[in-house]
């Protein structure tokens, strides 16, 4: 082969094989400051109103290891507001929390979180307390089947837009160790009923040697619904699914300031 | 020469105007007082000067003519005695076709245009009887002309004439002018020669469809000759590529064969291969098209202004016609490429009366790693072996009756499979994954008279997609196969009626039933304890899509032509009926010679929708039918422009804006995909397609140039799009407006094909040829932050809240762009005569400059450890090289 036949064919070899994975350096990065991220649920059967407060961690620039942290943020101003009164949250083992016996949540009442830091960020958020409680669950179980089968039932509240979400857990028993441990089962929100009310059922198929259960009901205010909806897509995401943003009521910030009212059956 | 003739024309045409002007501003009907004259006239026979003369001799009454319409040399024969001049005239205006007209006291005498003849015929290719479609008939005497139909049919019905004169012409090939005697109605096929000479070009340039003198906007024609000119990708040629350097028309990803037009999706493109659409248009995830150019005609895509015979789909109609085969000889051609081959052959089975064409091509990587595959598993326990192919066959057969019926035959044949097999001492699995198109088609062509075609066709086509698994051991064989597709059978008849230089109108009706299966299972499970168990489940849905359409291109004025149409389908589905009315209008106002302005309105719906959340051809995308809660898609588009021939370079310039709204459109719900649509486990009627698409709406806007250059030793074209995509569903990206991920705002398109030299037997002939494009990058959502979800748990347990941890903060979505692409493509051919015919070594070289341009990016650490955004691209240089030949 001559000599200039043999450097060409390198030439080609090195071409096909250079990489074709590059760091992007032609396009312009968001630029991104960590943002303030609120977690708070109101509800009037709770005793305490908690919030946790952690930070968002910009994804480019920063080391891989050092993202996803649950490191709270301990110096921020965190009032909640009814209209009437303005109660300031206290710092505590990395959560904010007021008493209710202080500043009660009450159905159909409005109320207005805002939060500043020292570095001078500031987010602030509203919601509406759902005006009724979460329907009591009637539960039933069917264990004629090789499987344990549990019916849910309840029935909607007549009359208003209501979001749902259906959650609990069952107690199991290792086989080996004896020792009880818990598994947590969720139901996909339920979309938004009309006013007319009327039943609703589903059904689940159980662990047969569960000792214990407990079912939760929420009726949720439509912040929570949507950032609920759009938690569970982002958690879901397929190999082709693109990135799901979350849903966040918080302004100039991430998560959600929202409402609920929940009912609660223990079984046995 | 022929300049000389058309100047004398046009003289002669100007005093025709002039008369008729005269008509126009003082028409009254001859009844004056100098009628009741009596007159005598006896003669055998006489020349109609002669007779004129003696009328003026024996009345006083005098004639005004043009020379060009009444011939006085004609003879005639009267026997009149004594009677009054107005039956003298009526007598003539019967017998020797002359209308007459009292003006200011002088009696006009015109043709009598009440008598009408048709010339009609087929026109096709001189050497292979190739029935060649839009060719034009032209009447220079009458300043208009016709176009051949999808068969070669033209039909022109013309007044009375002695010495019409017609040209028959073709883009590349020669012009043919014929002179006639009109006085009854003339079957005329015409052979136009193929094989052009410079001078006969220029002629050509003059003479062929100009753009200009259309209704049809919006509308591209790739010459199949071009297509196969253009370097490819691995030397694959690709019509569906090609069309994608056309403005108006965007690619999916790098290298794909998909299509967006003007703002659609991929869905939103019908493409018709001989009457019969072809659901999944792609081999290799989009890499390639079906369409194998060696068998195709010709290409025509329509991105606005549908006339009323096309519907059904929202963005395109893409129209590709095989040819129909040699009627006089064998012919043949073929390639041998890198990763396939392909030969194609025609010819008559009865001369001049039938004849067919069958063209097959396949890849051969799969054999040509066998070998290697089976090395690697000389001297292991397990064997495993993979591969991958795919196919193509076309075919076509065709029988001419008489020249008032033919019949053609013509079948589509495709598939892609991916396979696996591992195979050790005990057990065994094989895995297979694939898909395929095949189409049917049946056409009656058959004349009624001479002025009204028609065409019955009958189509079916299949796609369907499949995955298997067999899994075999000592203990246990069990079988899996998940199918889905979707299969049509359509009857149509379509009808093509030359009313006459003002109207041809055609109308049609027709009647689908689609079936659809969304989702199909079946397998078998058999082991040493229990006996054979089969599971099978199948969704399957059947709808019917039956309309009629009119539609009629209509000359109003000489300087304006519009087409009007109406399409009426009405689709029915589950208990659920959808009637629409869809009006579609086009209109060409013709400013000066060779340069028109354009207008259309049209208004479309599609009933069978494509859902694919990933836009690169995959073939797991669904094609599911409109139903209850689906309703179909709906597009409303206007369009406006200019065109602009310009004869003297063979080129064309067009400039258009359009405007569409699309209603309905589908889009998978956000976290929705393929894969948990089918594995749902709060559901074990897992497949519901509804649940996990949302519709919306749809905005293309945009501005499209087009020059470009057909014929001559240099052709090509410049194609430019300024758009914007937008899209807006109630649950996506909690309902605000968002760019389309192929929303791509400028889009570039340079080709040039240079003929240095023809071939010959001495010397290599040698085409040059180069692409260049270049577009703003893909709309993407980019994640800038991860944090941790709080969500609400029982407070007596957790405290209140929990975490979901590594959520991710994303940019709005497509808030962000992609980095541009680019890349030029060149390649050479090099032609040569051999005794059996000609051969050529084509080498192309892929993204000549070696651009990376990003496939997809993904978050990656440089070598510190922190994170940065990095991109994958797909086809670095490329070289390639194939031989090709034709006898």
């Amino acid at each position: 082969m001559k000599p200039s036949l043999q450097l060409l064919l390198r030439v080609l070899v090195l071409f096909f094989i250079y990489s074709c994975t590059k760091t992007a350096d032609n396009i312009k990065l968001p630029e991104t400051k960590p943002k303030l991220v609120v977690g708070c649920f109101l509800s009037p059967q709770d005793s305490l109103i908690t919030l946790t407060l952690t930070r968002s961690n910009p994804i480019f620039g920063a080391h891989h290891n050092t993202i996803n942290t649950n490191d709270a943020v301990p110096d921020a101003d965190v009032f909640i507001s009814d209209g009437s009164q303005t109660n300031k949250l206290m710092y505590d083992n990395g959560k904010y929390t007021l008493s209710q016996m202080v500043l009660p949540v009450v159905a159909g009442k409005i109320y207005t979180l805002n939060i500043s830091t020292p570095d001078g960020n500031s987010v602030s958020a509203t919601c509406t307390v759902p005006i009724s409680n979460a329907p009591a669950l009637d539960i039933t179980f069917d264990t004629t089947g090789t499987n344990k089968k549990i019916f849910i039932h309840w029935q909607d509240i007549a009359d208003e837009t209501n979001y749902y979400k259906f959650f609990g857990r069952e107690q199991l028993v290792n086989s080996f160790s004896a020792d009880t441990s818990y598994s947590w089962f969720y139901y996909t929100v339920a979309d938004a009923f009309g006013t007319t009310g009327g039943e609703m059922n589903s059904e689940k198929i159980m662990n047969k040697n569960s000792l214990a259960y407990d079912f939760y009901l929420l009726n949720m205010d439509v912040h929570y619904f949507k950032y609920n909806l759009s938690l569970e897509k982002n958690t879901n995401s397929g190999l082709f699914s693109q990135g799901v943003p979350l849903y966040s009521n918080i302004k100039n910030g991430l998560g959600v300031f929202c409402s609920l009212q929940a009912s609660h059956v223990r079984i046995p | 020469m022929a300049k000389d003739v058309s100047k004398k024309q046009i003289v002669k045409y100007k005093r025709y105007f002039i008369i008729i002007l005269f008509f126009v501003s003082g028409y009254i009907k001859a009844q004056g007082p100098g009628l009741e004259q009596k007159v005598s006239l006896d003669y055998s026979s006489i020349m109609l000067g002669e007779l004129l003369k003696k009328i003026t001799e024996q009345t006083g009454v005098s004639f005004q003519y043009s020379t060009n319409f009444i011939d006085l040399n004609k003879k005639t024969s009267i026997h009149l005695n004594d009677v009054g001049l107005k039956e003298v005239l009526d007598y003539l205006q019967k017998n020797a076709n002359i209308k007459y007209t009292l003006f200011q006291q002088q009696i006009l005498l015109s043709k009598n245009e009440d008598t009408k003849y048709t010339i009609s015929g087929y026109i096709s290719e001189k050497g292979s009887r190739e029935l060649l479609i839009g060719a034009v008939v032209y009447a220079p005497q009458h300043k208009n002309g016709v176009v051949s139909n999808n068969y070669g049919f033209y039909s022109l019905t013309l007044p009375e004439q002695d010495s019409l004169l017609l040209h028959y012409s073709y883009m590349g090939h020669q012009t043919i002018s014929k002179k006639i005697k009109l006085d009854k109605d003339i079957p005329l096929n015409i052979d136009l020669d193929g094989s052009t000479d410079l001078e006969e070009v220029e002629v050509v340039a003059e003479k062929t469809n100009k753009l200009s003198e259309t209704t049809q906007m919006s509308t591209i024609e790739i010459p199949v000759q071009q297509a196969k000119d253009i370097p490819a990708l691995l030397g694959e040629k690709d019509i569906l590529k090609v069309v994608q350097l056309m403005p108006g028309i965007q690619k999916g990803g790098e290298g794909s064969a998909g299509l967006y037009v003007r703002g659609g999706g991929p869905d939103q493109n019908l493409i018709i291969l001989d009457d019969a659409p072809v659901y999944n248009a792609f081999h290799l995830f989009g890499f390639f098209s079906v369409f194998n150019g060696d068998a195709v005609k010709n290409v025509q895509l329509i991105k606005g202004g549908f006339p009323a015979r096309y519907g059904g789909r929202l963005s395109s109609v893409m129209e590709m016609n095989i040819k129909d085969g040699n009627k006089e000889k064998i012919h043949g051609e073929g390639g041998i490429g890198l990763i396939s081959s392909r030969l194609t052959l025609e010819g008559p089975l009865c001369k001049n009366k039938s004849s067919f064409l069958v063209s097959a091509r396949r890849t051969y990587i799969d054999a040509v790693a066998a070998p290697i595959v089976a090395s690697f598993n000389s001297h292991k326990d397990t064997k495993s072996s993979f591969g991958y192919f795919f196919y193509d066959i076309n075919t076509k057969f065709n029988y001419d009756f008489s020249d008032k019926d033919k019949v053609y035959l013509s079948a589509y044949v495709g598939k892609d499979k991916f396979y696996t097999k591992n195979k050790d001492q005990s057990s065994s699995t094989d895995a297979e994954l694939g898909w395929g198109n095949v189409t049917a088609t049946a056409r009656w062509n058959h004349l009624f008279g001479n002025r009204l075609f028609s065409n019955t066709s009958l189509v079916f086509t299949n796609y369907s997609f499949f995955i298997s698994l067999e899994d075999k051991s000592d203990q246990e064989t069990s079988t899996f196969k998940y199918t889905s597709g979707i299969r049509d059978y359509t009857l149509k008849s379509d009808f093509d009626f030359s009313v006459n230089l003002k109207h041809r109108i055609r109308f049609g009706a027709f009647a689908t039933s689609h079936f659809f299966t969304p989702y199909a299972i079946a397998g078998t499970i058999k082991n040493t304890t229990t006996p054979m168990e089969k599971i099978s489940e199948k969704i399957q849905v059947f709808t019917e899509e039956t309309g009629v359409y009119i539609e009629d291109d209509y000359k109003p004025f000489a300087r304006m032509k519009v087409n009007v149409g109406l399409r009426v389908p009405d689709y029915s589905a589950q208990g659920k009926n959808y009637f629409k009315v869809e009006p579609r209008f086009s209109c060409n106002y013709s400013l000066m010679r060779n340069f028109s302005l354009k207008a259309s309105y049209t208004m479309m719906n599609q009933f069978v929708q494509l859902i694919s959340n990933t836009g690169i051809g995959l073939p797991t995308d669904l094609w599911v039918p409109s139903s209850k809660s689906l309703p179909p898609q709906h597009a409303r588009q206007v369009a406006a422009g200019i065109a602009k021939d310009i004869p003297k370079y063979k080129t064309i310039l067009t400039v258009e804006g359009y405007y569409k709204k699309m209603y309905q459109v589908l889009n998978y719900k956000e976290g929705a995909s393929f894969y948990n649509v089918n594995l749902d486990p709060d559901n074990n009627h897992a497949f519901s397609w509804e649940k996990n698409i949302t519709s919306g709406r749809g905005w293309s806007y945009g501005l499209e140039l087009l020059v470009q250059k057909k014929s001559g030793n240099f052709s090509g074209w410049i194609a430019y799009t300024l758009s914007w995509t937008q899209l807006q569903f109630d649950s996506l990206n909690f309902g605000q407006k968002f760019y389309a991920g192929y929303d791509r705002r400028h889009n570039l398109s340079l080709v040039g094909i240079y003929e240095i030299r023809e071939a010959s037997a001495e010397k290599n002939g040698i085409t040059l040829s180069g692409t260049w494009v270049y577009n703003t990058g893909n709309a993407i959502t980019l994640p800038v932050a991860a944090y941790n979800a709080p969500y609400y748990l029982a407070p007596s347990i957790y405290g209140g809240s929990s975490y979901y941890s590594g959520t991710s903060d994303y940019t709005a979505k497509n808030s962000y762009r992609m980095a541009a692409y680019h890349r030029l493509d060149i390649g050479i051919q090099l032609h040569k005569k051999k005794k059996w015919g000609e051969r050529t070594w084509e080498i192309s070289v892929y993204n000549l400059y070696n651009r990376q341009n990003p496939y997809y990016y993904f978050i990656g650490q440089d070598k510190t450890g922190n994170n940065v955004l990095k991109q994958q691209s797909l086809f670095p240089l490329i070289p390639s090289v194939s031989y090709n030949f034709k006898f």
